[in-house]
């Protein structure tokens, strides 16, 4: 993951390894099977898991995105983010948790988008730093 | 070429919560002195749209594409200095909040003079005669004594008259009015509006109003672009939009303005709320809320197209909607009526 800002704590004093699991992430699907066509509900949660403050510097103006089996957030049509970097801030011990619905639809033109086939679908989330490792995944399955 | 031309407009805000697409792929125009209402419900991004054309968008949010075009002259490429010559100067604007847009520590006086000033060369005498005139105009009583008032010495009422004075000093050609009476009294209100298209006429004056109240537009407004979750869903002139709506969104509008009478029995108020912005159904993004959705909503976008039943009907100002009926994709009908009672 990417670098970690510490802004209450001299770097010195803690070891690369504990900053590196500063913050913790989860995506939590609504639930594990979904009827064909059904919206599927997730949450992307993030959690400081430290007593102080920690910032990660990020890559786009949005901290984090999503994707459904590798494509980026369910759109085959190229939109991607703009690469300036930001910042994505916790509090001491904040957690953080942001919702999403997928239509079990992938966009495949302007105006044009395909239903997925029935059978499991990895949705997976993840920190627009540098390296993207901080992330999550869960799998669904549609029903067919 | 219109007064106003709006092409493709693409504004998004980024944010931790992902990326707001607040204006998605907007078009419309405004002939000189005409005036468009611009309604949908809270969120549909009707403000964003307006801050867009006065090129008042700031961080987190982005114009990504389209054009803006005023008189010809592209706006979005055009500097901070013209950008700022071009509002107080030929497009004026008033917004919701009278106090928000009067600096406390001036009298209205100089506030109504400081537009005057920005934009012309005239002498500091010349500059508080047409202050005072505009004042009186916008219907201020005795505007000489009251030109050295404060804000908070008006009412709110008044107070929108003087942001009126600010924004219609310099003749304006266009006036965009966001919510200008949302924050007044019905009676007051009342008044504003009957201001407003008194001025509009006096100035031959285009106007882009924008309202969550279908009612207030009408009274208002010559054509109506009613926009859902960021995108235009009808444009009509205001008679057609209120006598025979096309789209199942503003038929359901329809149906929460009580004085129209609509028959709620064939008329259903419209269920849930517009979608969170970062996250937009696909196909027609309407299509959660929608009565007469199908299969084929859900995967295909319909664009604005002409919805008028003969072919007479449709002319230069048609009838447009977006909707998958309107472009032999739906199998079923579009059953819902308007019952307007006088
Ligand atoms: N500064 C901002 N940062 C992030 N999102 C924003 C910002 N300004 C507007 N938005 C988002 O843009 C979308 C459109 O907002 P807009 O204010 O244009 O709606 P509106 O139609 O004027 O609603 P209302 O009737 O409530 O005034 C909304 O989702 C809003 O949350
Ligand atoms: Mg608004």
């Amino acid at each position: 993951m990417g670098v970690v800002d510490w802004t209450n704590l001299s770097h010195a004093l803690l070891p690369t390894a504990v900053r590196r699991r500063a913050v913790e992430m989860h995506l939590e699907p609504d639930r594990d099977v979904y009827p064909a066509g059904d919206p599927v509900g997730f949450r992307v949660v993030f959690r400081n898991r430290l007593p102080v403050p920690v910032v990660l510097r990020v890559e786009s103006p949005v901290p984090w995105s999503w994707s459904v089996d590798g494509i980026d957030r369910g759109s085959r049509v190229a939109d991607p983010l703009p690469d300036d970097s930001s910042r994505f801030e916790f509090a001491p011990r904040e957690r953080k948790a942001f919702a999403r619905e997928w239509h079990q639809r992938i966009r495949t033109g302007r105006r044009e988008w395909d239903a997925v086939a029935p059978g499991d679908h990895v949705l997976r989330a993840w920190v627009t730093d540098r390296d993207r490792s901080l992330a999550a995944e869960a799998t669904v399955h549609v029903d067919g | 070429m219109a007064l106003l031309e709006v092409t493709d407009l693409d504004v998004r805000f980024y944010t931790e919560e992902g990326v707001v697409r607040a204006v998605d792929g907007l078009s419309y125009e405004i002939e000189r002195g005409e005036r468009l209402g611009v309604v949908g419900e809270s969120g549909a991004g009707k403000t964003v749209a307006g801050l867009a054309v006065l090129g008042l968008i700031d961080a987190p949010g982005r114009i990504e594409g389209g054009e803006v075009r005023f008189k010809g002259e592209d706006l979005l490429s055009a500097s901070d200095e013209r950008l700022r010559e071009v509002r107080g100067g030929e497009i004026g604007m008033v917004f919701q909040d009278p106090e928000e847009a009067l600096d406390p520590v001036y009298t209205v006086g100089e506030q109504v003079a400081e537009t005057i000033r920005a934009q012309t060369d005239l002498a500091e005498s010349a500059i508080r005669e047409r202050a005072v005139e505009t004042l009186d105009r916008v219907g201020v009583p005795d505007p000489r004594e009251r030109y050295g008032d404060y804000p908070h010495q008006f009412s709110g009422g008044m107070q929108q008259r003087v942001v009126l004075a600010t924004a219609l000093a310099c003749d304006p050609d266009l006036l965009v009015a966001d919510e200008p009476t949302t924050a007044l009294d019905v009676t007051i209100e009342a008044g504003i509006l009957e201001l407003l298209d008194d001025l509009a006429d006096e100035y031959d004056l285009a106007v882009q109003f924008v309202s969550h109240d279908l009612g207030v537009v009408a009274e208002t407004c010559d054509r109506v672009v009613v926009m859902y979750a960021g995108r235009a869903v009808e444009r009509a002139p205001v008679e057609d939009l209120y006598y025979d709506p096309k789209h199942p969104y503003t038929a359901g509008l329809m149906a929460s303005v009580p004085r129209l009478g609509a028959d709620r029995d064939r008329l259903p108020t419209l269920p849930g709320s517009m979608p969170d912005l970062v996250d937009v159904p696909p196909g027609c993004r309407f299509h959660p809320r929608c009565p007469f959705a199908e299969e084929a909503c859900t995967k295909r976008e319909p664009p604005l197209v002409d919805a008028s039943e003969t072919a007479a009907d449709a002319r230069a100002d048609s009838h447009q909607a977006a909707c998958l009926a309107y472009t032999g994709d739906l199998s079923g009908d579009l059953d819902f009526e308007v019952e307007v009672r006088e």
